[in-house]
């Protein structure tokens, strides 16, 4: 098994895209926060 | 016994290579059938065409869920298990025979399946919930099915067995694609159990020699094996995404015990996620529901987001090291677009993630499942795992196991440039659609919502018919794409050139992208690229 972290080039973008999808993510679900008021954890 | 690959160097095990192409070629069967009925699911929720009601819509619903879900995805696995068991670790094969046992198990599972849904003695819907009742041949027909696929998974571990022993593969771990397949098997067998405990019962119940059975039990069971089958296609799905990256740019994983890990996630939490399609069944408590969805389901997902990390990061990688290494997305834009492996694996990433994966773990919390479950939004989440996902990804790598265990050159390369872009498109508006729809109310596994014209219609928004006309529309277009994807395939295999060379291949196989230390240096600096280019 190699592990080459310490290796080659960084990686920027794909920590950009997967801020991206992150951001997407939270902004989708906590959309639908109106279904989850009244739930012990949103109130 | 042995041949070597004229393109990859590796050593192929002639009985494992006609035991793939016929599971693929039986795969790519199933997906056409599928297909057909996918048509006509299309043009009878399209309400302006409603061209099928009452059962015919149920037959067609039900062909075309058990052809797309369970034969055409586990065919190509079988392929894809004996590819990676045998081809990628440079081992014979564990016993073809029984391979072909395996083979013909399935092919008459589906094939009765099939017989008996078109006579409409199986009109149950995928999940056949009891007490609906089939024919007794269907449900052996399914049971055949998963025999056979029990029995190839078996033979995939005396593989890894033999490899080991025989040490084909060299010292330490498989590579991380086979890995990454042995926990799909692992998930299958699983699965497969779990399709026994249920579907044994049923059939006996169905032959009038069981006289009831427990239907939450049956729901308990029917998922168990209905939402864990469609994990051994994340984990093979994840598989293939390295695979491609592989082939099309030459991506080596930054950090292989990191994804190894995240395989290990699925093989431990991910079938506990089974428990949401129960979000909004009475027979089981709150506590339970919330347990299994609300906390341990993450553990998969976190998997998830580490692998679609990890193959960005790789593909990223091997592009800087190749020299594309100006500002962020360089490497993105000058990526092989005109390859089609290439340009199905992102579309298959960003797919499954953002359409499918966003809306599984939204609709998968117990609040909002409440008000979904029951609609359109959830086939619009599956859409976007597996056919968008999984179906994307095996597409892409069909056009390198035609050069490779084929060995054919692909025929009319330009609609199989065009057609992971087509086949993307029509998926991803239909999921896109359908979950927008749903978000309306419109019900799912339902051919009529304006329910046949009785006077307590539900009055819908009228924004819910254009959301559900533009999903039929996109999966007309899907259905475009999945022509052209068997017309190429099939054109290949009956009339592409051989292929004796690696220069013969049509999409070229890359070789891997090394980290060389000069040009390291070159590409964390700036854009070795544009000074060979002179910018």
């Amino acid at each position: 098994m190699r592990d080459r972290h310490d290796e080659g080039p960084g990686t920027p973008g794909a920590l950009v895209l997967a801020l991206i999808f992150l951001a997407t993510f939270v902004l989708i679900y906590f959309s639908n926060l109106k279904y989850l008021a009244g739930t012990w954890w949103v109130r | 016994m042995f041949r070597t690959c004229d393109v990859t160097g590796l050593r192929v095990h002639r009985p494992a290579e006609a035991l793939i192409k016929a599971n693929a070629v039986a795969a790519v069967v199933s997906l056409a059938i599928g297909g057909v009925y996918a048509i006509l699911v299309a043009l009878s929720r399209w309400p302006a065409v409603h061209l099928l009601n009452g059962p015919a819509y149920y037959r067609v619903l039900t062909g075309h869920g058990l052809n797309m879900l369970l034969f055409w995805i586990i065919f190509f696995e079988v392929a894809g298990l004996y590819f990676g068991g045998a081809v990628l670790l440079n081992s014979r094969l564990a016993a073809p025979a029984l391979g072909w046992l395996a083979f013909a198990l399935m092919v008459a599972g589906a094939g009765l399946v099939n017989v008996m849904i078109l006579q409409g003695k199986a009109d149950v819907l995928m999940t056949s919930y009891y007490p609906l009742r089939g024919d007794p041949l269907y449900y052996l027909g399914v049971i055949l099915f998963a025999v056979g696929a029990l029995v190839a998974c078996g033979l995939f571990f005396a593989t890894l067995f033999i490899a080991r022993k025989e040490r084909t593969y060299g010292e330490g771990s498989v590579p991380l694609a086979v890995y990454g397949l042995a926990v799909a098997a692992i998930i299958a067998v699983v699965t497969l159990l779990h399709g026994a405990a249920i579907y044994v019962p049923t059939f006996l119940w169905s032959l009038g020699l069981i006289g009831q059975l427990d239907a939450s039990l049956y729901r308990i069971l029917w998922w168990a094996m209905g939402h864990s089958s469609q994990q051994i296609n994340v984990a093979a799905m994840v598989s293939v995404w390295y695979m491609l990256g592989a082939l099309t740019v030459g991506a080596t994983p930054v950090n292989e015990k990191i994804c190894r890990t995240a395989f290990l996630l699925y093989a431990l939490f991910i079938m506990v996620a089974s428990a949401h399609h129960l979000l909004v069944d009475p027979a089981l408590s709150p506590a339970w529901k919330i347990w299994n969805t609300g906390y341990v389901m993450h553990l998969a997902i976190l998997a998830s987001m580490i692998h679609a990390m990890s193959v960005i990061a790789a593909v990223e990688r091997a592009q800087r090291v190749r020299g594309y290494a100006r500002g962020l997305f360089e490497w993105l834009a000058r990526g092989p677009w005109r390859n089609p492996g290439f340009s199905a694996l992102a579309l298959s990433v960003v797919g499954f993630g953002f359409l499918g994966g966003i809306s599984g773990v939204t609709y998968g919390t117990e609040q909002i499942n409440i008000v979904r479950h029951n609609t359109l939004a959830i086939p619009g989440h599956f859409h976007g795992t597996v056919v968008a996902g999984t179906t994307l990804a095996f597409m892409g790598l069909t056009y390198y196991v035609l050069p490779l265990i084929f060995r054919r050159q692909v025929v009319l390369p330009g609609l199989a440039r065009l057609q992971p872009w087509v086949f993307g498109l029509g998926t991803y508006g239909l999921a896109a659609f359908l979950m927008l729809a749903g978000g309306y109310g419109i019900p799912r596994r339902h051919s009529d919502i304006a329910f046949g014209g009785m006077p307590f219609a539900p009055a819908f928004d009228p924004t819910a018919t254009m959301w559900l006309s533009l999903a039929e529309l996109f999966g007309l277009i899907s259905v475009v794409g999945g022509v052209m994807y068997v017309l190429v395939t099939v054109g290949s295999v009956f009339f592409g050139a051989p292929v004796g060379a690696p220069a013969q291949v049509t999409f070229p196989v890359s070789p891997p992208a090394e980290p060389v230390p000069g040009l390291v240096a070159a590409a964390t600096a700036g854009s070795a690229a544009a000074a060979e280019r002179g910018g």
